[in-house]
């Protein structure tokens, strides 16, 4: 099997090298000319092509016409979704795959043929949730250089925050609301309309010496 | 008409401020708040600040009501990948989509979008309008014929 990679970093050259022990062909095509010196460092230069993959003459180039797979997996969405457009339509690739980080693209990549549609952010979303665990404040991640941590908090049922404005609820400097879980519904990014309600899951950037202020304000 | 122009540069400026004279409600979207200060003050429009592909700052330019969205910000790929949202999500009627990449161009032309290339057009219309009476001259009367064409040329040039 020919495999064809565009972009990635680390998951494109992890990506490549999985695909070389299985034995396939690979090739990684990077327009990144420091991210090219890396990967050449980590693959052979054989399996890598210096080139923008969203031009019709690169894609060409790397031998698209005989790929059996294109996997587009750069940080932009935009490039990914038209590089696999052109792999597939005029190249006619059998299977195409691109990473999305907006999880609000996958109805476009859908529409317009995409075979696999990988959600960065979603991927990463429901992995914390599987393992979270439900306490009042956990650590999720300490950021030594800033002193900041990120962490989680529930909001009890009978919490004083409960049905107030996140806006009108002050919060020690320098904490930031990354993201609201609740119930089923999809990652709330709290706005000026948002209010906390019990139950809520919040994961919040932190310092470290206010996580107790923090826990006081939004769990008593 | 209700018209999204995604792009305030040169050309997207000039547009909101063509259209919205001639009656119609213009949104611009852009992501750099100074890409606005192109608009005079005259300009009544409205501006909206975001990334034009992500789909709340799209509905808040009123994507859903929208008769027209024409995309020319500089990047082709954001280019396309909006209008094809417009056209295949929200069914936009008109959608016209800027590729500086005459390749691109051509290949999303025939996937059905309605795109147009500075590229191509402009370098079609210099050498139209260099090469114009610069043709190989006859072999019947070369004399008369080439003096009087190889002045046509500088003149353009130099305009």
């Amino acid at each position: 099997m020919y495999v064809i990679i565009m972009g990635g970093g680390q998951v494109g050259v992890n990506l490549a090298q999985k695909h070389l022990a299985a034995r396939d062909e690979v090739l990684v095509i990077e327009q990144n000319k420091n991210e090219l010196e890396w990967i050449t460092r980590k693959l052979n230069k054989d399996y890598v092509l210096f080139g923008d993959g969203c031009e019709v003459s690169v894609q060409n180039e790397a031998g698209m016409i005989r790929a059996d797979m294109f996997i587009a997996a750069t940080k932009q969405d935009e490039d990914n979704l038209i590089a696999c457009q052109i792999a597939k339509n005029h190249f006619n690739v059998k299977t195409t795959v691109a990473r999305i980080h907006d999880p609000k693209h996958e109805s476009i990549f859908n529409a317009m043929g995409i075979d696999i549609i990988i959600d960065d952010t979603n991927v990463v979303i429901s992995e914390l949730e599987h393992r979270i665990v439900k306490t009042p404040v956990e650590s999720l991640l300490e950021i030594p250089s800033i002193t900041s941590q990120i962490v989680k908090v529930i909001i009890p049922d009978n919490g004083r925050v409960v049905n107030q404005l996140v806006k009108d609820i002050k919060l020690p400097d320098e904490t930031v609301i990354m993201g609201i879980f609740r119930k089923d519904l999809p990652l709330i990014k709290p706005d000026v309309q948002t209010y906390y309600m019990a139950g809520d899951m919040l994961v919040v950037c932190v310092k470290e010496e206010s996580r107790e202020a923090l826990l006081k304000i939004l769990t008593k | 008409m209700k018209i999204i122009i995604f792009g305030c540069g040169r050309v997207g400026s000039r547009l909101a401020v063509l259209l919205h004279s001639l009656g119609h409600d213009v949104s611009v979207i852009d992501y750099n708040p100074d890409a606005f200060l192109k608009l005079p003050e005259t300009y009544k429009g409205t501006n909206i600040l975001g990334n034009g592909m992500d789909d709340d700052v799209l509905r808040r330019a009123g994507i859903e009501k929208a008769d027209a969205l024409i995309a020319v910000t500089q990047g082709d790929n954001r280019n396309i990948m909006v209008s094809e949202i417009a056209k295949y999500i929200y069914n936009v009627p008109k959608v016209i989509t800027r590729v500086y990449d005459p390749v691109r161009c051509e290949m999303f032309g025939k996937l059905g979008l309605d795109t147009s290339s500075p590229t191509l057009t402009f370098t079609n219309a210099i050498s139209e309008d260099l090469l114009q009476g610069w043709a190989v001259p006859e072999p019947s009367d070369p004399k008369e014929e080439e003096p009087e064409k190889a002045e046509d040329p500088k003149e353009e040039v130099a305009q």
